[in-house]
Order: structure tokens, then sequence, then C-alpha cells
């Protein structure tokens, strides 16, 4: 009987010891095996981030996130980290791409290539320190580039700066100077109180604010009398501060505010700056008349391209939008269709007669402002540090396509004329190449 | 409580001995069976295991191709290999106007003016 029991004890002995190995062998292979296994899955069954032609700029291949386009939109796309995206659109996005939901971007490949190119070119050949460029379908807000330089590829992203992974046409705020004053002589027109030939005394300098005013100077030298669309020809600060006499300062910050300056761009999710624009209470005359040409406020060059936009689309504000099928989030009249219209041939006749060979193509009706602006450094106007922006869209006639371009820090020949109009210009025969637009003889805007 | 086997049921050793020879008999020829079939069938798991790899493998190769192709043929890479082999934008290439004057008149077939009548009635 003993014997039996003993015997029957040493089963249950192995069992227990067969029962506990295997327990060992499961824990084991949850530390080790299942964790690489679960990352590998996470990451397979990501969804893709597709352009608006369908080519993939992100997606995941043998358990590995690959950006097959490389540097081409790196900053939008941003980048992803073990299982999660750590910016961009692999970030905001993160959840939906986890689903296994694909994206579907309103960027389009071969504008967001002329764009890079363009700005690289511009930004190397003069010597900045960075741009940013974007690019808006007028009638849609659809965003079709969002340029920044220096570029990113996601595909090596622990080689990059967090300075060049930035999203710099949604994120880096300046003042867009000059490029203002299309925007305000919009507002002008729109509320009756100039008309295009209206002529003003335009002295190169001129006294402004009362007593904490301030001496305001032109750079270009230009006639003692300027019609407005002269005023914007020559972009002269003294002209814009005859303009906006009559303008209160309320309606001017109202329209500022309208175009969308130091508001909220209403894109879902993505990360956007807001710009600024000085509170009400602090609008005297001074600030009146130097917002008037884009000083003392700031703007992203997606604000830009959005506030110029309008100018393009008949006076209607579209918030810009990057995702395919989502709608335009904000739409709002800021002037009437024939306020923009008359002031997309002043700006016409800004390239047309002022800068055309910088900014112009013979046979096609190019629109837009140049702007220069000082840098403040430690609350002063830096002498030696420059943002060179231009905005403009085309055809003037019946607009297709918004562009802002803003360079920063250029050390040579940093003019908005001379650095952002011809990256603008490059922009524009590449897309106008695209479409394959036949050349036309233009009548004088 | 007791179960009473029916009167005719055979309890016999013999016989007992005998079925238990065809059962265990039918068992062993099912177990041989079942293992001769599988020893003849064992590379078909392997052989699927290793196609399941091969299928991994060519689909991550396939992958991989058409991400290849996809940078080979990015929108930067050719408008770089365009411009490096001196081509320029359509529109930006030197345009002139020309007065094509007047064009030769055209010869247009005459139109035929037969007319056909035709007279309804209705009944």
């Amino acid at each position: 009987m003993e014997v039996k029991i003993r015997n029957r004890s040493r089963v249950m002995q192995v069992l227990a010891l067969a029962m506990f190995l295997s327990l060992v062998w499961a824990y084991a292979q949850l530390e080790w095996g299942v964790p690489h296994t679960v990352k590998r899955n996470v990451l397979q069954s990501r969804g893709s981030i597709l352009a608006s032609d369908g080519s993939v700029l992100a997606r995941s291949v043998g358990g590995q996130r690959v950006y097959p386009q490389g540097v081409l939109a790196g900053q939008v796309v941003g980048m992803m980290g073990e299982t999660d995206g750590l910016e961009g659109l692999e970030a905001a996005y993160n959840r939906s791409l986890q689903a296994g939901e694909n994206l579907k971007l309103t960027i389009d490949p071969k504008t967001q290539a002329a764009a890079e190119a363009a700005l690289a070119q511009g930004v190397k050949e003069h010597h900045g320190e960075y741009g940013s460029v974007v690019i808006i379908e007028t009638l849609t807000g659809r965003v079709l580039a969002a340029a920044s330089y220096p570029p990113f590829d996601p595909n090596n992203w622990r080689n990059y700066s967090a300075e060049t992974r930035r999203n710099r046409p949604f994120l880096d705020t300046y003042e867009p100077g000059s490029t203002i004053k299309g925007l305000i002589v919009a507002a002008a027109l729109n509320e009756g109180l100039t008309t295009p030939t209206t002529t003003y005394s335009t002295p190169m300098e001129r006294y402004v604010g009362g007593r904490w005013g301030s001496t305001i100077h032109d750079a270009v030298a230009h006639p003692a009398t300027l019609t407005t669309k002269e005023i914007l020809r020559y972009s002269s600060n003294v002209g814009m501060s005859h303009l906006v006499e009559n303008l209160t300062a309320d309606k001017e910050r109202a329209y500022l505010s309208n175009y969308g300056f130091g508001q909220d761009v209403q894109i879902p999710v993505v990360a956007t700056a807001t710009g600024r624009l000085q509170r009400p209470s602090e609008w005297t005359d001074l600030v009146r008349v130097t917002s008037a040409f884009g000083q003392g406020m700031s703007s992203t060059t997606l604000q830009l391209a959005a506030a110029y936009n309008t100018l393009a689309n008949d006076g209607l504000y579209i918030s810009p939008r990057l995702v395919e099928g989502t709608p335009a989030s904000e739409r709002r009249e800021v002037i009437r269709p024939e306020s923009a219209r008359t002031i997309r041939g002043l700006l016409q006749a800004v390239i047309a007669e002022g800068i055309s060979s910088a900014a112009g193509l013979k046979g096609y009706a190019l629109a837009g402002k140049t702007g220069t602006s000082q840098v403040a450094v430690n609350g002063k106007y830096s002498d030696r540090l420059f943002d060179s922006v231009f905005a403009g869209f085309f055809p003037a006639d019946a607009p297709r396509v918004t562009i802002a371009v803003t360079v920063h820090g250029a050390t040579t020949n940093y003019h908005g004329s001379m650095l952002a109009a011809p990256i603008y210009k490059k922009i524009a025969a590449s897309v106008i190449s695209n479409w394959a637009a036949a050349p036309q003889q233009l009548p004088n805007p | 409580m007791t179960t009473r086997l029916p009167l005719n049921f055979d309890t016999a050793p013999a016989t007992w001995q005998w079925r238990t020879l065809r059962y265990l008999s039918i068992y062993l020829l099912l177990a041989i069976t079942l293992i001769a079939v599988r020893y003849k069938t064992q590379h078909v798991r392997p052989n699927l295991l290793d196609l399941q790899k091969q299928e991994a493998t060519l689909l991550t190769q396939r992958d991989n191709l058409e991400i290849a192709v996809q940078v080979a043929v990015t929108p930067q890479r050719i408008q770089e290999w365009a411009a490096a082999n001196g081509m320029i934008h359509f529109a930006e290439s030197p345009k002139a106007a020309r007065d094509l004057g007047q064009g030769a008149p055209l010869n247009l077939p005459t139109t035929n003016n037969n007319t056909i009548e035709v007279k309804t009635q209705w009944k």
C-alpha cells in the first residue's frame, strides 16, 4: 500500500513540475516574444498617408514605417516613434491611423515639389536661414503645398534637429510687412474710402501718431504724388498712412481679423500658430498706420496665404484644409466681389508695371505684393535681419491658386522683390506648366 | 440498486476474449492507418509553413519594389533631372507674338437649297 502511495506522489510531483515549467515557458514567451510581435503588428496595420493623387507619403512595410517620397512634405507628414506618431500628421491623426484608416491629404506632390525646389534654391542663393511656402487652391481652400526649408526626411528623423522638423508654414510667425498693403487697400476700396485713381501727396517721409507718434519712411523712390494704384506699386508707407486716415482703428482691426490674422486657423487637429493682432485698446493712431503696412502684428505663412486667397476668391474667406473630404470649417465674406476684382487688377499692375522681371511671366496674368520686414531682436528692429515676403495669386482675372512665400534671415538681396518674388515666379511657372495653360496677349491691368 | 442482465446475455469468457481481440485489432488497424496517413503526409505542414514564409517574403519584396519605384519617380527627382538636362518650364519659355494676317478664305461646301415639303394629314 505504501509503495502505491509513494508512486502516486512521484507522478503528482512530475506533473506539478511539468505544469510549473510550462508556466515559466509561457512567461518567457510573453516577456521576450510578444511585445516585439505586438509592435510589429501595430506598425504593420497602421494606415497610410496619401497625397491627393494617391501617391504614398507614409506607409508600413515589413513592420517598419517608411516614407517613399523622402523629404517631400516631410515636416507636414511628421514621423513615427516605436508605436505612435511623434510629430506632424503622424501624431495629429495617430488614433485613426492606428485604427488602420488611410489619411488622404490635399497636398499635390508636383506642386509641393515645385514649392520645395524653388524655396530651397532661393534660400541657398541668398544665404537665408529658413523659409516657408503655402499654396492654396483658391475656390476650395485646399492646401496644395506647405513647404519648409531646410528639408526634413522622416525616414532618418533622428538625424535632424527639432528646428528642422518644424512645420514652419503653419507655426512660424513674423511681421508680414508690405504684403498687408494689398489687404488694407482692398478694405479701403470696400469702404468706399478710395479708388484706384485717387491721388495722395506722398513725400518720402511723414510724421504720424500725434504726441506718441513716429516718422515713417518710404524705401523706394517715387513721385511726390501717388495714386492708390501707385501706392501699391511703389509700396509707399506714407501713401498708406494717408489711405487709412478715414479708416477707423476698429474697422481696420476688424478687417484684419476677418482676413484671419490673430485668429486660430480652423484646420482640425493640426497644430497651427495664431499670430498676433494688438488688442483693441492698444490701437493708437500710430498702430493704425503701422498695421496698414504690416508692422506690429504677426502672421504665419498659412494665414497670409488664406488672407490673400480672400482677395482671389471674390472676397470670400475660406479656412484652409489639409485633409481630403473634410469641408472648409469657416466661410465668410470679408469684402464685396467688386472690391476684390478691383484689388486684383491693382495687384496685377504691381507685377506688370513694377516687378515684371522678378515676379512676372510673359503671357500670364500674375498678381501679388512684396514685403520686406525688419525682424525685432530684443524689442528693437534689427537692421541686419530681415524677412522677405511675397503673397499673390494667378491668373489675376480668375484666380485658381494663391501663394505665400517667406524667407528669413537672408543676407544678400533680401528685399521681397529680389528674393520672395522670384520664388513665387518659379512656383507659378511650374504650376502653369503643369496646367499646360497657353500664354495670352494681356491687356494692361 | 442492481442491474439485471438479460437472460440470454452471453457472459462466457471465450466470447469476451474474442470480442476483445476483435475490437483491439480494429483499434490497432485504425491507429496504424492514422499513423500511415500522417507518415505519408508529413511533408505537407512543413511545406505549408515554407510557402507561408515565401509568401511573406514576396509580399515584402513587392512592397519594397513599389517603394523603390515611388522613390525613383518622385516629382523632385524628375524636376532635378529635367533641370540638369537643360529643360525649362513651358511657361518660362520665350514667347513672341506675330500677326499671321488674314487667313485664306475657307472653301466651305455650298449649301443645298433643295427643300422637302411634308404634308401631314390628321385622321
